[in-house]
């Protein structure tokens, strides 16, 4: 008893000097968000801006090969497949995400006992270690806490400018909080409470960020609005409410919702900047999980699936994508119609990567003698595409703008981020027509 | 139609108990997958097995340091030459019931309720996995309402190691010829545990009550919610975000982002299995003991161990965990020297050509690896495929036959087709290895399915498994393991540490491998509306 009022109070000190700590950096949270994206555009000849040509050197022979653009953008092509990192180092690396011109990325580090996040640009002129660590030395606590806190940072999401990021970490004290920081300044915590923070993920329009917490009771999610950082509560639900996604107009976001072994996906939306109550769009026995929304806004992709019945104690789980329609809650009859992918590997990271023209979805299939392929699928065409990546155990899926797939894989014993550049960039596609959301158009499987 | 009218309002009860329950002073537990069954017999997962601890007791129990402590029997006598053992049963052990406000027909514990349990056990008709495992138990006789005699099929040093099973109500089940998994007691189970069973939902939620009349000391915490998942990820995460109490297995992913929140603490257990890649002695290069020490040293079983589970276990040097008293800690496990592996191929008469390795008549060396699977089977492919690039290194090609569990049964456990695959055992406290290594179980359906025949393991096997004097049973045992250790039929890989965690509401959470609820009526829970 004795040993926790002590640890508790050597909590609160750490707290007072995070607080205090915070009020010299560099105010990220106020940053404006009108730093243009990238803005290259693609033309017979050349296909990717220079900061993709410098890190991979196969686009000049790209360029040879397929001198226009019509033959450059023509079925799913991979270009060039390299680890991010050297791999020789004792550890796992996992977990990329993508700023959304494409241009920086961060990825996790996991050691025995902490998670770290690396930022770099493909560039390979800026990188930084997201570490963070209480900002004063407390030797003179050593021995007298109950146990040692480590530092975990996970879960990066890049805002729309691409400047500026969100991460969970438990900052070394073992409270995990939100923070926010910028390329070129310091992290802050801007969702702080004594209960769990997690899942921060960028509004694509405004400065916001919406999360999960159980500051007042169960897994809920929450907004924050980072220029007056007022939290709103956006959910509540008896259940654990999980993995929330903005869709691309920010103004709406699904998550999965639920117990057990059944999780549905819920639609928050808001009208004149108020939220409205959530409605569930998915309603059937299986369990959801994990939504990603397609860049265009219009279609959902989800696992689903659960334990199988053959006593095995294994599960099996599927991708469906179904397109948005406000209000609309899908049952069994219609759902059962709406699979995409069979068997696959289950991926709570990312979730099932769409292509940035809203047209293909990219995910690991459950293929033991492949070990754990990467396939894209074609919605609108029903064709399927095994990239060839020489990689085994892939996990993490997920493409950035410039259509450049990040993934990890193993090497060895030890997961490695991996990157593969592909013709499926929104600069490559841009021309192709994406405006199909109509269920009817889209090829699914087993019809 | 009526039938379904009930079930209808069972399950909205239900719900609305679940409901209640989580917002009161009652703690929700998580487990990945769904149970079936509700029995200590039928039920095949170790999730079940968990969840009967608190529902059922047996006879004995292992005490704290590995010695019997009563439960259901208060005293016993074991016979002079060992081939039974006679029960004085514990008088006034209420049965549960469904509603045990109301005033209906109590039920106490009897001899009656020992030998239905035995008869059930013994039952061809009865579905119950592994149940050779029950083998040594005989028959039971009823002496007196509360004494009871089980007789073993042969004599035994330690018989009461038998005796651990869970006791069946003989008022529910006396005029039943076997226990199937569709019978109704194995969905609504009785016992006479700290806790009895309430019902479940569509969900797979399990709620249990504390059992107002159990014998010993009355549960602290009053009713306890079991949520199945499907996910491990989603059960961790749902612990930290205050939908769970307490979660039985910590994913090695998951653990250090349990160890990182302050608000939950992590205990960790002995796995109490063993993980091997398994040869098969009878097949080809795999008959020469050089080629098979060879493997060991080709492959770096601490890297895959830091890699895949964070370092979370102890690499082992032969057929027991550590803590075992059947390990000789003498025997050091085989360090990684590929150098070392090559030296034993070339000293085997193979020769590597390039990077292939070739056997005396020119044949290329190629293994036969059989992988079981179950669902996505992450952990497995992964050591599988870092095998794979350990044994190119010294010129071994590997041509992998990933299969379901039951046709890797059939395959491996009957028909010994395969060179190579991969599996744990899973140990209770008795560290039998005999069918493991013994040339009698070197058959189909054997445990011995590496087909090892070695006599001098044979004598010793025997020896010790008629032996009364401990003593010189570990120094057998011991003896045994450097033996094997040496031979290699098995490339001995870890035994995992397991870990549970659970939030800052729970207190006095003390957990034992064997029985994971065995200490739970200590437990306390504070109420989750004062957090």
């Amino acid at each position: 008893m004795d040993l926790r009022l002590i640890n508790l109070s050597f909590f609160l000190v750490l707290n007072a000097f995070l607080a205090a700590s915070c009020t010299f950096i560099k105010d990220v949270v106020g940053y404006d968000s009108g730093v243009p994206l990238n803005t290259f555009v693609a033309k017979n000849g050349r296909y990717f801006p220079s900061f993709v040509e410098k890190f991979f050197l196969s686009t000049k022979t790209y360029y040879r090969d397929y001198p226009s653009l019509a033959e450059a953008r023509a079925d799913l092509k991979m270009i060039e497949v390299k680890p991010l990192t050297d791999g020789k180092a004792p550890f796992n690396e996992a977990n990329l995400s993508w700023s959304a011109d494409g241009a920086y990325l961060g990825y996790e580090v996991i050691t025995p006992r902490e998670r770290r996040i690396l930022l770099k640009n493909l560039v390979g002129n800026y990188s930084r270690d997201l570490y963070i660590v209480p900002k004063q030395s407390h030797h003179f606590l050593e021995g007298m806490v109950s146990r040692s806190i480590f530092s975990y940072n996970a879960g990066l999401r890049w805002s729309r400018d691409s400047t500026r990021y969100a991460f969970m970490s438990n900052g070394g004290t073992g409270e995990y909080n939100i923070y926010v920081g910028a390329v070129g300044s310091q992290e802050k915590i801007v969702a702080k409470s004594n209960t769990k923070d997690g899942y921060a993920t960028w509004s694509p329009k405004t400065n916001e960020i919406a999360f999960v917490s159980s500051r007042s009771g169960g897994g809920d999610i929450y907004s924050i609005r980072l220029n007056n950082n007022e939290i709103v509560r956006l959910s509540d639900s008896p259940s654990v409410d999980i993995f929330p996604e903005w869709f691309a107009d920010g103004k709406k976001i699904v998550y999965s919702s639920g117990n057990s072994l059944n999780h549905d996906l819920m639609i928050l939306s808001r009208k004149d900047n108020k939220w409205k109550k959530p409605y569930r769009f998915t309603d059937w026995k299986m369990d959801d999980l994990r939504p990603t929304i397609s860049p265009n806004g219009k279609l959902i992709s989800f696992y689903a699936g659960g334990v199988e019945s053959n006593g095995s104690g294994g599960s099996k789980w599927h991708i469906y994508v179904v397109p948005y329609v406000e209000g609309k809650t899908y049952h069994r009859d219609e759902l059962s119609l709406m699979k995409i992918a069979d068997n696959v590997v289950v991926d709570l990271n990312t979730g099932p990567a769409w292509s940035p023209d809203s047209r293909k979805i990219f995910y690991v299939a459950n293929e033991p003698q492949k070990f754990n392929p990467i396939y894209g699928y074609d919605l609108y065409t029903g064709r399927r595409f095994l990239l060839d990546t020489k990689t085994k155990m892939n996990r993490d899926i997920l493409m950035s703008s410039m259509g450049i797939i990040s993934f990890r894989a193993q090497v060895g014993a030890w997961d490695r981020v991996f990157v593969a550049l592909t013709n499926q960039g929104l600069q490559l596609q841009n021309g192709e027509k994406t405006e199909v959301d109509v269920m009817g158009k889209i090829h699914y499987i087993h019809r | 139609m009526i039938l379904k009218h009930s079930l209808i309002v069972y399950f909205l009860f239900l719900s609305s108990s679940l409901n209640a329950v989580e917002n009161d002073k009652n703690m929700v537990y998580g487990e990945t997958g769904r149970l079936d069954t509700f029995d200590p017999y039928t039920v095949h997962e170790s999730s079940g097995y968990r969840l009967t601890d608190l529902i059922f007791n047996s006879l004995v129990e292992v005490g704290p340091a590995g010695d019997y402590v009563p439960s259901l029997a208060t005293s016993w006598e074991v016979s002079s030459d060992r081939t039974s053992v006679t029960f004085n049963l514990r008088k006034s052990v209420l049965w549960q019931s469904k509603n045990e406000k109301n005033n209906v027909t109590k039920h106490y514990l009897s001899a009656d309720d020992v030998l239905t349990t035995v008869r059930l056990l013994k039952s061809s008709e009865s579905e119950i996995p592994n149940q050779d495992r029950f083998s040594l138990i005989y028959t039971a006789e009823k002496i007196s309402d509360h004494k009871v005699l089980i007789k073993l099929s042969r004599a035994h040093v330690d018989p009461l190691r038998y005796m651990t099973f869970k006791i069946l109500p003989h008022h529910i089940l006396g005029a039943v010829l076997s226990l199937k998994r569709s019978s109704s007691f194995t969905h609504n189970p009785i016992g006479t545990g700290p806790y009895r069973f309430m019902g479940t939902n569509a969900q797979g939620e399990v709620l249990l009550s504390a059992h107002e009349g159990f014998f010993a000391k009355k549960p602290e915490i009053k009713q306890v919610v079991m949520k199945a998942y499907s996910d491990q990820n989603v059960m961790s995460q749902s612990l930290m975000f205050n939908s769970l109490d307490l979660v039985t297995y910590v994913s090695p992913r998951d653990l250090n982002e349990i160890l990182g929140d302050k608000k939950l603490s992590v205990v960790s257990y002995d796995a109490l299995s063993f993980s091997f890649i398994a040869f098969n002695t009878s097949r080809g290069v795999l008959r020469d003991k050089r080629v098979r020490q060879a493997l060991n040293y080709a492959i770096n079983r601490k890297e895959m161990l830091d890699a895949f589970f964070q370092g979370k276990g102890v690499l082992i040097s032969g057929p027991f965990p550590p803590t075992s008293w059947a390990y000789n800690l003498d025997v050091k496990s085989d360090p990684f020297d590929p150098v070392r592996a090559r030296k034993l191929l070339k000293s085997a008469g193979l020769e590597l050509r390039g990077k292939q390795l070739y056997s005396k008549t020119g044949k290329k060396i190629v293994l036969n690896f059989s992988v079981p699977l179950a669902g996505e089977s992450e952990m497995i492919k992964r050591i599988v495929l870092a095998y794979q690039a350990y044994l190119a290194d010294i010129g071994i090609s590997l041509e992998l036959q990933f299969m379901d569990w039951q046709v890797w049964k059939k395959k491996v456990l009957k028909q010994h087709d395969f060179d190579l695959t991969i599996a744990s055992w899973s140990f209770d406290d008795a560290s039998n290895i005999s069918s493991l290594f013994h040339s009698s179980s070197a058959k189909e359906w054997g445990n011995n399915f590496v087909m090892y025949k070695n006599s001098e393991v044979d004598s010793l096997l025997t020896e010790a498994n008629v032996t009364n004097d401990f003593d010189k049973k570990r120094a057998i045992y011991h003896k045994l393991h450097s033996i094997l250790a040496e031979e290699a039929p098995y490339t001995y890989l870890w035994t995992l540490q397991h870990h549970a965690a659970y939030n800052d509401r729970l207190s006095g959470v003390r957990v034992e491998p064997f029985s994971f609820f065995k200490y739970v009526t200590s437990w306390n829970i504070s109420s989750r509306k004062g957090r």
